[in-house]
């Protein structure tokens, strides 16, 4: 995905967000847990109160509340920043007009030149 | 369990016979049945406090039934509580682990989105910079043109 998005938007920033998912992929459940108590104190409380929890299931929660928060803290906040920022349907539309102006002052030229020859 | 009174007529049978009257003086008639009447009396108070002294031990035989009764009955209700808050332990986790997917599932149809959007972008770059190069060339045309004919004109 990240190349992906690299290509789209080639912004350096993007690294620190790959590095982060590339964490989120190997770090044990131990580790993301600390990241948990961290950053999502809600969540890190809750677990407190359910230590006798399934540990598959505790594992998937522990996961998905990692996964959550880097997409929503940092991927998606990313991604909507680069994307306003580029404008490019007026700046297509500029272009498109200064190509039209281009043409006409070729025409233009031509023209000239035609009724030049002839005189 | 014998009642009061069967007992009391179980001791009378087991009582001895009456001593002939002939052989005994008034007096000692009276003696032996005053002290008939106190046997009768001391009998009758000894089976009275048997009778109570069973009586009080089934009531306490009933009463620890009774306990033990309610100790099974609250140890039931212990064990229905515990499974309700063990039940309610599980839903809350089942329901946390529903809202994370729910919410993993909204999060990265975001990201979706602004990929598709990101890469809608990406062909309108690729079109500026293919119209830019063409407006550069169309222009560059223009230049030369108006060269050649200004050096005609010459």
């Amino acid at each position: 995905m990240f190349s992906f998005l690299r290509n789209l938007f080639g912004k350096s920033e993007l690294q620190s967000i790959e590095e982060l998912f590339n964490w989120v992929k190997k770090s044990n459940i131990e580790e993301k847990r600390e990241y948990i108590k961290d950053n999502c104190p809600e969540i890190a409380n809750w677990l407190n109160n359910h230590t006798d929890m399934d540990y598959e299931k505790f594992k998937e929660i522990i996961i998905l509340a990692v996964k959550n928060h880097v997409l929503r803290n940092y991927l998606i906040p990313f991604m909507k920043n680069h994307l306003g920022s580029d404008n490019i349907d007026e700046q297509l539309l500029q272009v498109e007009r200064l190509k039209a102006k281009a043409a006409d002052n070729i025409d233009w030229q031509l023209s000239f030149d035609a009724a030049d020859r002839r005189r | 369990m014998p009642t009061k009174e069967e007992m009391f007529s179980a001791w009378e049978k087991e009582l001895p016979k009456k001593p002939s009257c002939q052989s005994l003086t008034e007096e000692k008639i009276r003696l032996k049945k005053i002290k008939l009447k106190k046997i009768k009396k001391r009998n009758a108070l000894r089976i009275e406090q048997e009778y109570l002294t069973k009586q009080k031990e089934r009531e306490q035989e009933r009463e620890q039934e009774r306990e033990e009764r309610e100790q099974e009955r609250e140890q039931e209700r212990e064990e229905e509580r515990k499974q309700i808050l063990i039940k309610k332990t599980i839903k809350e986790e089942n329901q946390m682990l529903h809202n994370l997917k729910v919410e993993n599932n909204q999060l990265n149809s975001v990201v979706n989105s602004l990929k598709q959007a990101g890469e809608n972008n990406y062909q309108k770059q690729q079109m500026l910079n293919a119209s830019i190069a063409t407006v550069k060339s169309l222009n560059d045309i223009d230049w030369q043109l108006s060269f050649d004919a200004a050096d005609r004109r010459r």
